[in-house]
């Protein structure tokens, strides 16, 4: 760590990898690339972390959602295992939960036991506030014990919030995006079925009630959705080598 | 409580507040969700200085579902430049940005739409807004101005501020509405409408052996020929009382 490169300037301030982040461009991204690249950042900027990882508390469901090695998925799983611990502490609380040695712990024996077995001695666990009905946290973890001074305390808390927002805001994209897909899916899907009846209508000379009927039975028949059954007919007429029946 | 009204009178509802107070007064008239869009269109003109509003969603690069229309004429409207294929709520779709067109303006740009709009209605000027989300721009939001109103009294500002609202109240629908079939508005007697288009264009697909956009085309012009609307077509069409060679001949007239 002599004149490093600006590029290998290890960062230093909360504020460098809030830029990091904002740097994940919506639309090119995806929930998953951004927490990981959350994990990846507190692991970077944080001292005194070995490793990092993010849980998320889905239905009363725990898993890692992001992690920057096998120590940190281990330790989060086991507290899933056992139902408590840090980590779900910090994320269903939203207050920070620190072990500053896992051989003195006594809150969670059967868990700091297991980390010491794993060889962490110390760990962070930060809440991660996502929105209403998903709980969040940001987990870190460090070989030694006291491996988290005030300053790592502070930068943890700060980064964490800034992530919660980048978190909070790409959850709102993608359910927007969601939003829009499934109305663009409907019209399509609506529009698709005309059009079959429309061709039912013409080859068997019958009216549009008579059109949906046929669908439907060829859809129970075939026990294929109404709308497959409706897009085959569409793609077999409009097919360029005029095949159709 | 009691500070309210003299509170109101010092600060007057911003736009958005009175839109949303026109939606909510006119659930009682139009109880029904999938009247959810008339509702809004009908909101807008009200709120705005403008004779008619639309609202229409965009699919499938060029199908068009008209949604909700505060009034007949603002229906028609619609139905015109579904029916000639341009206009100004197409190019506002296609460019992502409001148009604002005045009489001249939609005769030199439009002349096809133009000339069935000055038959067919007293509507003059267009105020066409993009309905745009965070992701995407999904519909339009069409202004209708009838002399001697005319673009120049709407504030672009307000009627922004009023399509931004548009887009709130169906993302907020939408998002109820998640598990079903697509949300329930897209039930819009306009749409449904609109539906026995995708019909006609499935029933010249058979009847006569071409693609759906050569149907569309076929359907379009036809409709555009016999001063048609192109819904009404559909409905001749599917109930065969305009026969398809008839569409065919224009085909090979055209061709």
């Amino acid at each position: 760590m002599t004149t490093a490169q600006p590029a290998d300037r290890p960062l230093s301030d909360p504020r460098d990898a809030v830029a990091e982040l904002a740097r994940l461009v919506f639309g090119t991204t995806t929930m998953d690339a951004m927490l990981q690249r959350i994990a990846d950042l507190a692991k970077e900027l944080i001292s005194g972390v070995e490793d990092a990882s993010v849980t998320l508390i889905v239905n009363d469901k725990p898993g890692t959602a992001a992690c920057t090695g096998g120590l940190a998925l281990d330790l989060d799983e086991s507290q899933y295992g056992l139902g408590h611990g840090p980590c779900l502490e910090a994320a269903v609380g939203e207050e920070i939960r620190e072990i500053t040695d896992a051989r003195e712990e006594t809150r969670w024996p059967d868990y700091a036991r297991t980390a010491v077995e794993r060889g962490s001695l110390s760990s962070l666990s930060v809440p991660l506030p996502v929105r209403e009905g998903i709980h969040g946290g940001l987990n870190l973890y460090a070989v030694e014990a006291d491996g988290f001074d005030d300053d790592a305390r502070h930068m943890s808390r700060v980064f964490a919030s800034y992530a919660a927002v980048a978190v909070h805001n790409m959850h709102l994209y993608e359910s927007t995006r969601d939003q829009a897909e499934h109305l663009d899916t409907a019209m399509k899907t609506r529009a698709v079925i005309e059009q079959a009846k429309g061709i039912l209508m013409s080859q068997r000379r019958c009216d549009a009630e008579e059109a949906f009927a046929l669908l439907a039975a060829a859809s129970q028949r075939s026990n294929r959705k109404l709308r497959d059954i409706a897009r085959a007919i569409v793609d077999g007429v409009t097919a360029s080598d005029g095949q159709w029946k | 409580m009691t500070q309210r009204g003299s509170q109101d009178a010092e600060s007057p509802m911003t736009i958005a507040e009175r839109f949303a107070v026109a939606v909510a007064r006119s659930a009682s008239d139009l109880p029904g969700v999938e009247l959810l869009p008339e509702r809004l269109a009908r909101a807008c003109a009200e709120v705005l200085p403008v004779d008619g509003a639309g609202i229409s969603l965009f699919f499938a690069s060029d199908r068009r579902l008209p949604l909700g229309a505060s009034d007949d004429q603002a229906a028609v409207t619609e139905r015109l430049q579904f029916t000639v294929g341009e206009g100004p709520c197409l190019t506002a779709h296609a460019s992502g940005r409001p148009v604002v067109a005045q009489e001249a303006e939609i005769g030199s740009r439009w002349p096809a739409f133009y000339d069935e709009l000055v038959t067919r209605t007293a509507v003059r000027d267009i105020i066409s807004l993009p309905l745009v989300d965070e992701t995407r721009g999904f519909g339009a939001l069409d202004l209708y101005l009838v002399p001697p109103n005319d673009v120049r009294a709407v504030a672009l500002s307000d009627a922004l501020a009023v399509a931004s609202e548009v887009v709130s109240v169906f993302s907020r629908a939408g998002r109820a509405d998640r598990d079903r079939e697509g949300p329930a508005w897209l039930d819009a007697p306009a749409a449904e409408r609109r539906s026995l288009v995708w019909q006609a264009m499935g029933f010249v697909n058979a009847g006569l052996e071409i693609s759906s956009d050569d149907a569309l085309a076929l359907l379009r012009a036809h409709a555009y020929s016999e001063g048609l609307q192109l819904d009404d077509l559909a409905v001749q069409v599917l109930s065969r009382e305009i026969p398809l060679e008839r569409l065919g001949f224009d085909r090979d007239q055209a061709s």
